[in-house]
């Protein structure tokens, strides 16, 4: 029984220590909260309050934003709400809007704010009368995709749907320069793709092709071998280890590992980049409508612009300059495909469908 | 002994109705929920479910894996455990160790290590056999098909059947086998016409414990299985949660009851044709059983156990360290190429110590309840003469056979609200999962330990006078305290490295380190899933090593 008892002892230490070293978060102890992964929430707690401008309580933001760019707004956040706790949420768009369809079940949104890839869903959450009408003070200065009815959400970011090609074994006069080349033996077996079951953009990115040439397209690549490979940051692995050759994926995830000196390469496909306009929205049900109101003006204002580019994503603005390393928008922004964000809306569930039948069975 | 308000009485019949509320209110409320179209008794779910063909590819794609997965590991399980259990192997403990090393790695860890080992192109078991035999161009091994799918399944599930083997003949009395020998059969003789038959049990339970636990996996199939288009049920199952309209958890619901029917079904027929021959004499009375002399076939042996430990336990972990030390990914593992960066990252990550700390907590307090529960189940098993006395015990063994997937949907709609009680989206709904998930664990180790008491000790203490509660904690409980450790430490390690609940059951406030894994390595930074998943297995070897100190060596994994 003794050995026992130690056992015991030890782990109801390391509980406390660990519980110990989890709990001081958010006291004020001045080191900067770490933002979170895979829905840790983090609360960025401020001093004591210093006036009493600015909004104040607690927003919780749901979002698809990498952690590593949450990390990078979180202190910007601070700066600008001295008296404001914001919480986030993250995870894959997927992932969230599946928490969030639970949770419009429950009737219980814990969010305030919605930051996640995918323009269609903000389209059915305002179908459901969800989304809280707020025309932002920089809501002219937003040059992409937003409602310009009801105002209920407006783009945020823009992210672009590439291919990317891994330069160890590619040259780059030989690498693919459209989409539809992808279907060519050239790259057989070489191409991967990401999971439109799992990541917002690649619904879109799925939509917009299989518009423009069908599905035939997806049956087309995938006799040629090509695969789904998860989700963005999978993919992105696979083409930097050069598993593969070949991957459509997105453009930021191709800036930040090039940047780091990894062996990748952007391609804008000529028969159309497509640009998914991420759109932020205040859910109708928030209890700090106010407070939710000025992260939004923040997000949408030059600083909370640069935190987007910093994090290898496009500015709405265009007044704020391109991600390093990237082509800028008006570049390939004409030549883009086009989606109908309102269709896609309606039918989600049967692109997914669709794609798993085609891609994800043998 | 009919049912008195007494001590005893109570406690039982509390244990037994946690059971019922958290473990069988939720099955029995999914499939419900699965035969109900629009407050309407109906089948339409089943029906569009079926019609979809993609579901019953992946119906079948389920069968073919969890057949594939019994036959090969049970294959592969007999022989070593006879050699381990039968023979004088040298350094046969080790071997037992090391040889079930994958049930202690996370089976999601292994997919990801086996996915670095073995991806056709850059696998770095491949490049090892490209640069021996450079005929090769490509592969040869490839990872992303049903047959590596398997491979996978058999390495990580296979301990389910070694052990149970392992504990066969474990207590099987050698006097038959003796009386074999001495009546002049060959070792292969006794091994075929008495070894075998006697354990036929053994393997058969093994197999069917496979069986389920393969079928209802999610982590290997979501990863390799994705890669080479094989869906199968739990894969299918995601994806409609992940689609999130009401309708598809409808579909979710109406897939994961074929599921559940597939384990009940295996369960059942398990129970049956155990109970039909059940030949184990228990309690190892016997002397030590002669071990068969090897001879010359001692080192050929030894041989073989190294290369399936290598296979089995080194190379995946190396993968992992591998993987996680390289400073750019394009380049490949070289030694000028080695950086502790991700290392320091994600030490320095708070979230990993908080996912740790919820999966710690989480899975102390599902063990603890468990090691209760399961105690007081297995004593009215074991102890009791009450009526239908063995049906908790199904009960939690059905629970346990139940799919995790389907055993979270079914405690998403038991307990959003709807039914008085709101855990979902909470720290609790975690620990009740794990709780009922891996109770009969604890009930089965229990009652092990319980049999050996004989019950004259008991009779003593209350003819004595002792109350039930003061008998139960000065004699029962110290008895038995080491396999009670056991039992805890068997619900504690899944829970705390748990995936395929915590992927629906996971909220914001609370996030098991298993779901922050899978994360990672889909979402976030595969490098740093990489380093997690060493961490991981750090902690959980070390949790193995201190319940074998606990328990003073009878319970290990």
């Amino acid at each position: 029984m003794k050995r026992i008892a130690v056992v015991l002892s030890l782990l109801l230490a390391l509980t406390t220590a660990l519980a110990g070293c989890g709990g001081s978060s958010g006291s004020g102890s001045g080191n900067n909260t770490t933002p979170s992964t895979s829905g840790q929430t983090s609360g960025s707690t401020s001093g004591q309050s210093e006036t009493s401008s600015g909004p104040s309580g607690k927003i919780m933001i749901y979002t698809s934003i990498y952690p590593d760019i949450i990390n990078l707004v979180s202190p910007e956040l601070e700066k600008a709400f001295p008296n404001l706790t914001v919480e986030w949420f993250q995870g894959g768009t997927e992932q969230v809007t599946a928490k969030m369809a639970a949770e419009i079940e429950a009737g219980k949104i814990g969010a305030d704010l919605l930051m996640v890839a995918d323009p269609s869903y903000y389209i059915y959450l305002k179908g459901e009368d969800l989304l809280l009408p707020y025309k932002s003070e920089n809501f002219d200065a937003v040059a992409v995709d937003k409602d310009t009815k009801d105002y209920t959400y407006t783009g945020v970011r823009i992210s672009n749907v590439v291919i990317g090609y891994n330069t160890n074994l590619v040259k780059p006069e030989e690498a693919p320069k459209t989409f539809r080349e992808l279907t060519d033996p050239k790259w057989k077996d070489q191409v991967v793709i990401v999971d439109p079951t799992l990541s917002g953009t690649a619904l879109d990115s799925t939509y917009a092709l299989s518009e423009k040439y069908g599905w035939e397209y997806f049956q087309e690549l995938r006799d040629n071998g090509a695969v789904i490979g998860g989700g963005n940051s999978s993919v992105e692995t696979k083409l930097v280890t050069g598993e593969f050759k070949v991957a459509v994926i997105l453009e930021e995830n191709l800036l930040k590992v090039k940047d780091r000196g990894e062996p990748v390469e952007v391609v804008y496909p000529e028969d159309g980049v497509i640009i998914v306009p991420s759109p932020i929205g205040i859910l109708s049900t928030t209890q700090n409508a106010e407070a939710a109101k000025a992260v939004v003006d923040w997000w949408l204002s030059p600083e909370g612009q640069k935190a987007i580019v910093t994090g290898w994503m496009h500015s709405v603005r265009t007044d704020v300059e391109s991600p390093k390393g990237a082509q800028p928008l008006a570049e390939f922004a004409p030549n883009a495909m086009k989606l109908d964000w309102e269709d896609l809306a309606s039918r989600t569930g049967e692109v997914k469908d669709k794609f798993v039948e085609i891609m994800g069975s043998n | 002994m009919r049912f008195r308000f007494d001590a005893k009485s109570v406690a039982i019949a509390l244990a037994v109705a946690v059971l019922l509320v958290f473990g069988i209110f939720p099955i029995v409320l999914l499939v419900l929920d699965s035969f109900i179209v629009d407050g309407q008794l109906s089948l339409d779910n089943f029906r569009e479910v079926y019609a979809n063909k993609s579901n019953l590819t992946a119906v079948w794609n389920t069968v073919k894996a969890a057949g594939l997965t019994m036959l090969i590991g049970t294959a592969i399980s007999f022989p070593l455990a006879w050699l381990v259990g039968r023979t004088d192997l040298p350094f046969k403990n080790v071997f037992r160790t090391l040889i079930i090393t994958p049930y202690m790695i996370p089976p999601f860890v292994g997919a990801i290590a086996w996915g670095y080992l073995a991806n056709p192109r850059i696998g770095y078991l491949n490049q090892w056999i490209r640069a021996l035999f450079p005929v090769f161009e490509q592969g040869p091994l490839n990872i992303y098909s049903m047959g590596g799918m398997v491979w996978v399944l058999v390495l990580f599930y296979f301990p389910f059947s070694f052990l149970t083997i392992s504990r066969a003949l474990e207590k099987m009395d050698p006097s038959l086998e003796e009386a074999a020998r001495i009546s002049g059969a060959s070792p292969l003789r006794v091994l075929r016409n008495i070894t075998i038959p006697l354990t036929a049990p053994a393997i058969a339970a093994g197999a069917l414990l496979v069986f389920v636990a393969v079928a209802s996996a999610f982590g290997i199939p979501s990863l390799i299985g994705g890669q080479a288009r094989i869906q199968v049920v739990t894969t299918r199952i995601i994806s409609y949660v992940y689609v999130g309209t009401p309708e598809a958890m409808h579909e979710a619901t109406a897939l994961a009851v074929v599921l559940l029917a597939l384990s009940v079904v295996v369960l059942w027929f398990s129970n049956w044709y155990l109970a039909k021959r059940e030949y184990f004499t228990l309690g190892g009375k016997s002397t030590r059983p002669t071990l068969v002399e090897l001879g010359r076939w001692k080192w050929p042996a030894v041989v073989l156990f190294v290369i399936v430990c290598l296979i089995f336990a080194v190379l995946p972990v190396l993968a992992l360290v591998m993987t996680s030390v390289v400073k750019t990914m394009g380049r490949g593992f070289a030694f000028d190429n080695i950086s502790l960066d991700v290392w320091k990252s994600v030490l320095n990550d708070r979230v990993t110590w908080r996912t740790l700390r919820t999966s710690l907590l989480s899975s102390v307090l599902a063990a603890t309840g468990g090691t209760l529960v399961g105690l007081l189940i297995a004593y009215l098993k074991v102890k009791t003469r009450m009526r239908l006395r063995t049906i908790p015990d199904f009960l939690a063994t059905f629970c346990n056979a139940t799919p995790g997937i389907v055993l979270a949907l079914g405690l998403i709609i038991a307990f959003s609200g709807k039914y008085g009680v709101n855990m979902y989206g909470t720290f609790w709904i975690l620990v009740v999962a794990y709780f009922v998930r891996h109770l009969s664990y604890a009930v089965r180790q229990a009652a092990a330990a319980l049999e050996q008491v004989h019950p004259s000790l008991e009779e003593a203490a209350l003819s004595s006078g002792a109350s039930w509660l003061r008998l139960f904690k000065d004699v029962t409980i110290p008895l038995i305290g080491p396999s009670l450790v056991g039992g805890w430490f068997l619900v504690f390690m899944p829970s705390f490295y748990e995936l395929t609940m915590s992927v629906l059951l996971y909220s914001s406030k609370a996030t098991p380190v298993g779901y922050h894994l899978y994360h990672l390595s889909s979402f976030a930074s595969p490098q740093s899933a990489a380093v997690l998943s060493v961490l991981i297995l750090i902690l959980v070897l070390i949790g193995n090593l201190l319940m074998r100190w606990a328990s003073r060596g009878k319970v290990s994994l």
